[in-house]
């Protein structure tokens, strides 16, 4: 009886997949052996049969309703692909073509214009700020100007403060320096 | 001359080339030619009629979109049946179920029943009409299993061999062969039941 391995190689042969040593081996083998020589028949009806009678399978709808089905879906990949690349491309379009190009030169500027005035129309920040300071002495409030460009430091003393409540009255006199 | 006329007179080269500019008609008329061809190759793999028409979309929209990369190497029916195939098998690995992880599927792999039937050499010329036989190797083929049925497919019909058909399903060589080996057996055997059951 012939091995798994032998019945592969016969059909390896008949397939043409075997080097020329190969081949004669297995030749060797069915000329000598009934099983080999009837394993070979086998599966070549078989592979005969296959390959002379492929099954022939229709589709089952028409033409143009397939086409449609197809269609839809190509133009909703389109439509959806439109993506920052064709913008550019656009872009690219109005600027090389001079027709446009004063327009778009003009817009691009006052879109920049915009920018820059809504930048610097920021309203200018004076604030106070408190300083923690590890000290139990002595306190301290920042203050800052941007539009006299100056910044303040009060430096205080607590017992003081404390008296006289610096919620409503922040400074004294003599707890002032300027920095 | 209305439009689908106007491109039925042209071969598959000129419309491929046509719908590599965006020619949408050129398209139509290249998916009407061919429609059969892959919706039979994807309803010979996975034997489902509806599942088989949507891939068949899926096929048609990937060709669309890959269109460019076609270089006319091979025909185009050779290529969009490709596509069709190799859809195929990615459709069936999603649907292996998990049974045929187990048991079954090893029995199947191994294909232990059928290298223990008899040797069956059954003669095709004998007494069946053409599309009878057709049908018969339809039914046959139905009761492999996917993976068997692909490796039949691209080896029989398509023509490839062992080496391709193992980088297509992603899987040794040996696998095929064995895989190969068990579909015919199993084919012969039951193509040699129908003609008994004929004869009878």
């Amino acid at each position: 009886m012939i091995t798994l391995e032998q019945k592969l190689k016969i059909q390896a042969y008949l397939d043409g997949e075997l080097s020329q040593s190969e081949a004669k081996k297995v030749e060797f083998l069915m000329a000598s052996d009934q099983e080999a020589k009837q394993v070979f028949e086998e599966l070549k009806c078989a592979a005969d049969l296959l390959q002379n009678n492929e099954p022939e399978i229709k589709m089952p709808i028409s033409r143009e309703l397939f086409w449609n089905r197809i269609y839809n879906e190509i133009q909703k990949d389109e439509d959806e692909s439109v993506s920052v690349f064709d913008y550019i491309r656009h872009l690219k379009y109005l600027l090389l073509n001079t027709k446009y190009l004063v327009p778009v030169a003009a817009t691009i500027i006052a879109l920049i214009s915009i920018f820059l005035i809504k930048d610097f129309a920021k309203p200018i920040e004076d604030y106070l700020v408190s300083i923690e300071t590890t000290s139990e002495e002595v306190g301290s409030y920042s203050f800052r100007v941007q539009s006299e460009n100056m910044f303040v430091v009060w430096i205080y003393n607590k017992d003081k403060s404390d008296e006289k409540n610096i919620e409503s009255d922040l400074i004294y006199d003599d707890d002032l320096f300027l920095q | 001359m209305d439009v689908q006329n106007k491109y039925a007179s042209l071969d598959d080269e000129a419309l491929v080339r046509s719908a590599q500019k965006g020619n949408k008609n050129a398209f139509e008329e290249l998916v009407a030619r061919h429609r059969d061809k892959v919706y039979g190759r994807l309803m010979i793999m996975i034997k489902n009629e509806n599942d088989a028409l949507d891939l068949s979309q899926e096929v048609w929209i990937k060709a669309w979109k890959r269109l460019k990369q076609f270089h006319g190497d091979a025909a185009f029916c050779t290529w969009i049946t490709r596509i069709a195939i190799n859809v195929g098998v990615d459709h069936i690995r999603k649907q292996k179920r998990k049974k045929y992880e187990s048991i079954e599927d090893h029995i199947e792999e191994s294909g232990s029943i059928e290298r223990l039937m008899p040797i069956e050499i059954v003669n095709p010329a004998q007494g069946l009409e053409r599309e009878e036989l057709r049908a018969r190797i339809d039914k046959a083929l139905e009761q492999l299993s996917p993976e068997h049925r692909s490796v039949v497919i691209l080896h029989e019909f398509e023509g490839l061999e062992y080496k391709e058909i193992a980088k297509m399903l992603k899987c040794s060589m040996g696998t095929i062969m064995s895989r190969l080996f068990y579909a015919r057996k199993k084919l012969a055997h039951l193509l040699a039941g129908l003609k008994k059951e004929r004869l009878q």
